[in-house]
Protein backbone atom coordinates (compact mmCIF):
# COMPACT_ATOMS: atom_id res chain seq x y z
CA UNK A 1 0.00 0.00 0.00
CA UNK A 2 1.20 3.52 -0.79
CA UNK A 3 0.99 6.08 1.97
CA UNK A 4 0.69 9.76 1.59
CA UNK A 5 0.27 12.42 3.42
CA UNK A 6 -2.19 15.22 2.57
CA UNK A 7 -3.69 18.23 3.83
CA UNK A 8 -6.99 19.66 3.18
CA UNK A 9 -7.30 20.53 -0.09
CA UNK A 10 -4.88 18.83 -1.43
CA UNK A 11 -5.20 15.65 -3.97
CA UNK A 12 -4.16 12.60 -5.51
CA UNK A 13 -4.15 10.88 -8.66
CA UNK A 14 -4.50 7.48 -9.65
CA UNK A 15 -3.50 6.79 -13.63
CA UNK A 16 -4.87 9.52 -15.16
CA UNK A 17 -8.70 9.49 -14.72
CA UNK A 18 -8.95 9.02 -10.99
CA UNK A 19 -8.35 11.61 -8.50
CA UNK A 20 -9.21 11.51 -4.73
CA UNK A 21 -9.18 14.73 -2.89
CA UNK A 22 -9.14 15.57 0.52
CA UNK A 23 -12.20 18.22 0.89
CA UNK A 24 -11.72 18.73 4.64
CA UNK A 25 -10.53 17.56 7.83
CA UNK A 26 -13.19 17.82 11.01
CA UNK A 27 -12.40 16.14 13.83
CA UNK A 28 -11.82 12.91 13.50
CA UNK A 29 -13.73 12.63 10.02
CA UNK A 30 -12.38 13.15 6.65
CA UNK A 31 -14.57 14.19 3.99
CA UNK A 32 -12.54 12.34 0.59
CA UNK A 33 -13.87 13.28 -2.87
CA UNK A 34 -13.43 10.97 -5.64
CA UNK A 35 -13.53 11.61 -9.30
CA UNK A 36 -13.45 8.49 -11.71
CA UNK A 37 -14.93 7.60 -14.87
CA UNK A 38 -18.43 6.70 -14.12
CA UNK A 39 -18.58 2.70 -14.83
CA UNK A 40 -15.94 2.40 -11.83
CA UNK A 41 -18.24 1.68 -8.66
CA UNK A 42 -16.92 3.75 -5.57
CA UNK A 43 -18.08 2.58 -2.08
CA UNK A 44 -17.51 3.29 1.51
CA UNK A 45 -16.05 -0.29 2.14
CA UNK A 46 -18.27 -1.66 4.67
CA UNK A 47 -21.17 -1.37 2.64
CA UNK A 48 -19.37 -2.95 -0.28
CA UNK A 49 -18.27 -5.89 1.98
CA UNK A 50 -21.63 -6.51 4.12
CA UNK A 51 -23.06 -6.78 0.32
CA UNK A 52 -20.63 -8.82 -0.71
CA UNK A 53 -20.62 -11.28 2.32
CA UNK A 54 -24.40 -10.99 1.45
CA UNK A 55 -23.98 -12.39 -2.08
CA UNK A 56 -21.85 -15.25 -0.67
CA UNK A 57 -24.38 -16.55 1.84
CA UNK A 58 -27.58 -16.22 -0.58
CA UNK A 59 -25.37 -18.52 -3.25
CA UNK A 60 -25.33 -21.29 -0.78
CA UNK A 61 -29.24 -21.56 -1.77
CA UNK A 62 -30.19 -25.28 -2.65
CA UNK A 63 -33.94 -25.69 -3.91
CA UNK A 64 -34.96 -27.56 -1.04
CA UNK A 65 -34.83 -24.01 0.61
CA UNK A 66 -36.27 -22.39 -1.81
CA UNK A 67 -39.27 -24.82 -1.79
CA UNK A 68 -39.09 -24.89 2.17
CA UNK A 69 -39.50 -20.44 1.87
CA UNK A 70 -42.01 -20.70 -0.62
CA UNK A 71 -44.51 -22.49 1.20
CA UNK A 72 -43.52 -20.68 4.49
CA UNK A 73 -44.19 -17.70 2.00
CA UNK A 74 -48.24 -18.98 1.23
CA UNK A 75 -48.65 -20.22 4.69
CA UNK A 76 -48.25 -16.36 6.00
CA UNK A 77 -50.10 -14.89 2.88
CA UNK A 78 -53.04 -17.20 4.23
CA UNK A 79 -52.69 -16.28 7.44
CA UNK A 80 -52.98 -12.84 6.65
CA UNK A 81 -55.79 -13.16 4.17
CA UNK A 82 -57.61 -15.31 7.05
CA UNK B 1 -29.44 -22.97 -25.41
CA UNK B 2 -28.76 -25.41 -23.32
CA UNK B 3 -27.05 -24.16 -19.93
CA UNK B 4 -25.48 -26.58 -17.25
CA UNK B 5 -26.74 -26.18 -13.78
CA UNK B 6 -25.88 -28.21 -10.39
CA UNK B 7 -29.03 -28.00 -8.89
CA UNK B 8 -31.03 -28.66 -11.89
CA UNK B 9 -29.06 -30.22 -14.59
CA UNK B 10 -29.65 -29.54 -17.97
CA UNK B 11 -32.37 -26.36 -18.48
CA UNK B 12 -32.93 -24.72 -21.99
CA UNK B 13 -32.82 -21.03 -22.12
CA UNK B 14 -34.08 -19.47 -24.99
CA UNK B 15 -31.07 -17.19 -26.21
CA UNK B 16 -32.95 -13.80 -25.72
CA UNK B 17 -33.73 -14.47 -21.65
CA UNK B 18 -29.75 -14.66 -20.90
CA UNK B 19 -29.01 -11.15 -18.77
CA UNK B 20 -25.74 -9.47 -19.10
CA UNK B 21 -23.86 -8.07 -16.64
CA UNK B 22 -21.12 -5.73 -17.12
CA UNK B 23 -19.50 -5.80 -14.02
CA UNK B 24 -20.83 -9.19 -12.65
CA UNK B 25 -22.30 -9.45 -9.19
CA UNK B 26 -20.58 -7.77 -6.17
CA UNK B 27 -17.89 -10.63 -5.00
CA UNK B 28 -18.37 -12.64 -8.14
CA UNK B 29 -16.75 -9.90 -10.99
CA UNK B 30 -16.13 -12.39 -13.79
CA UNK B 31 -19.80 -14.01 -13.65
CA UNK B 32 -21.37 -11.93 -16.18
CA UNK B 33 -24.46 -14.05 -17.69
CA UNK B 34 -27.39 -15.28 -16.12
CA UNK B 35 -30.67 -16.48 -16.89
CA UNK B 36 -34.01 -16.18 -14.12
CA UNK B 37 -35.04 -19.74 -13.76
CA UNK B 38 -38.88 -19.53 -12.58
CA UNK B 39 -39.53 -22.96 -10.45
CA UNK B 40 -43.43 -22.64 -10.53
CA UNK B 41 -45.48 -20.47 -12.18
CA UNK B 42 -46.74 -19.10 -9.07
CA UNK B 43 -43.60 -18.97 -7.23
CA UNK B 44 -42.27 -15.49 -5.71
CA UNK B 45 -38.87 -16.39 -5.32
CA UNK B 46 -36.69 -17.55 -8.51
CA UNK B 47 -33.56 -18.56 -9.36
CA UNK B 48 -30.84 -15.84 -10.60
CA UNK B 49 -28.75 -18.82 -12.29
CA UNK B 50 -25.04 -18.05 -13.63
CA UNK B 51 -24.97 -19.47 -17.33
CA UNK B 52 -21.31 -20.53 -17.51
CA UNK B 53 -20.58 -21.51 -13.94
CA UNK B 54 -23.50 -24.42 -13.13
CA UNK B 55 -22.86 -23.73 -8.96
CA UNK B 56 -23.57 -20.67 -8.67
CA UNK B 57 -27.44 -19.25 -8.38
CA UNK B 58 -28.99 -17.39 -6.04
CA UNK B 59 -32.83 -17.00 -4.70
CA UNK B 60 -34.01 -13.45 -5.79
CA UNK B 61 -37.47 -11.85 -5.67
CA UNK B 62 -39.78 -8.41 -6.18
CA UNK B 63 -38.82 -6.91 -2.84
CA UNK B 64 -42.41 -5.07 -3.13
CA UNK B 65 -44.06 -8.43 -2.38
CA UNK B 66 -42.79 -8.27 1.44
CA UNK B 67 -41.83 -4.46 1.52
CA UNK B 68 -44.92 -2.30 -0.33
CA UNK B 69 -42.92 1.06 0.84
CA UNK B 70 -39.46 -0.36 -0.08
CA UNK B 71 -37.75 2.26 -2.69
CA UNK B 72 -34.50 3.35 -3.57
CA UNK B 73 -33.08 6.47 -5.35
CA UNK B 74 -31.47 5.49 -9.08
CA UNK B 75 -29.38 7.78 -10.14
CA UNK B 76 -29.97 9.27 -13.40
CA UNK B 77 -26.73 7.38 -14.86
CA UNK B 78 -27.98 3.86 -13.70
CA UNK B 79 -31.08 4.38 -16.34
CA UNK B 80 -28.80 5.31 -19.27
CA UNK B 81 -26.50 2.85 -18.38
CA UNK B 82 -29.18 -0.24 -18.55
CA UNK B 83 -29.82 1.16 -22.01
CA UNK B 84 -33.41 2.01 -20.35
CA UNK B 85 -35.55 5.00 -21.47
CA UNK B 86 -36.52 5.15 -17.86
CA UNK B 87 -37.09 4.03 -14.74
CA UNK B 88 -40.19 2.41 -16.03
CA UNK B 89 -38.14 0.29 -17.30
CA UNK B 90 -36.18 -1.12 -14.95
CA UNK B 91 -36.93 -4.25 -12.68
CA UNK B 92 -35.43 -4.19 -9.24
CA UNK B 93 -34.86 -7.50 -7.58
CA UNK B 94 -33.22 -8.66 -4.71
CA UNK B 95 -31.13 -11.82 -3.54
CA UNK B 96 -32.96 -13.36 -0.64
CA UNK B 97 -30.92 -15.19 1.72
CA UNK B 98 -32.17 -18.76 3.13
CA UNK B 99 -30.81 -20.49 6.04
CA UNK B 100 -30.42 -23.83 5.39
CA UNK B 101 -33.12 -25.59 7.44
CA UNK B 102 -34.59 -22.00 8.54
CA UNK B 103 -36.47 -21.04 5.75
CA UNK B 104 -38.65 -18.76 8.67
CA UNK B 105 -35.34 -16.73 8.74
CA UNK B 106 -35.14 -15.95 5.37
CA UNK B 107 -33.78 -12.43 4.80
CA UNK B 108 -33.31 -9.91 1.50
CA UNK B 109 -30.82 -7.80 0.76
CA UNK B 110 -31.87 -4.25 0.43
CA UNK B 111 -28.86 -2.63 0.14
CA UNK B 112 -27.51 -4.31 -2.76
CA UNK B 113 -30.56 -4.45 -5.57
CA UNK B 114 -30.41 -6.76 -8.36
CA UNK B 115 -31.60 -3.98 -11.65
CA UNK B 116 -32.57 -5.58 -14.34
CA UNK B 117 -33.58 -4.13 -17.90
CA UNK B 118 -35.36 -6.92 -19.04
CA UNK B 119 -35.88 -5.63 -22.20
CA UNK B 120 -32.32 -5.20 -23.24
CA UNK B 121 -30.76 -7.90 -21.47
CA UNK B 122 -28.93 -6.00 -18.73
CA UNK B 123 -28.58 -5.88 -15.12
CA UNK B 124 -26.49 -4.20 -12.45
CA UNK B 125 -25.98 -4.99 -8.56
CA UNK B 126 -26.64 -1.68 -6.74
CA UNK B 127 -24.67 -0.53 -3.78
CA UNK B 128 -27.12 1.60 -2.19
CA UNK B 129 -25.46 4.14 0.60
CA UNK B 130 -27.42 5.86 2.72
CA UNK B 131 -30.31 3.69 3.13
CA UNK B 132 -32.89 3.19 5.98
CA UNK B 133 -32.76 -0.73 5.19
CA UNK B 134 -30.25 -3.65 5.73
CA UNK B 135 -28.79 -6.16 3.77
CA UNK B 136 -30.74 -8.78 5.81
CA UNK B 137 -33.66 -7.51 5.81
CA UNK B 138 -36.54 -10.64 7.31
CA UNK B 139 -39.17 -11.64 5.02
CA UNK B 140 -41.23 -13.44 7.16
CA UNK B 141 -42.27 -11.92 10.19
CA UNK B 142 -40.35 -9.10 10.58
CA UNK B 143 -42.69 -6.59 9.82
CA UNK B 144 -43.92 -5.63 13.14
CA UNK B 145 -40.26 -4.40 14.35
Amino acid sequence: MLVLTRKAGQNITIGDKIRVSVIDIRGRQVRLGVEAPQEWPIHREEVFLRIQAENQAAAAASPHDLTQALDLVFKRKGEDQA
Amino acid sequence: MEIQTSRFGRVNVDEDRIITMKHGLIGFPDQRRFAILRPQPESVLYWYQSVDNPKLAFVITSPFIFIPEYSIILAEGIVAEMKAQSRDELDIYVLVTIPAGHPEKMTANLIGPLIINQKARLAEQLVVEDSPYSHKHPLLGGRKK
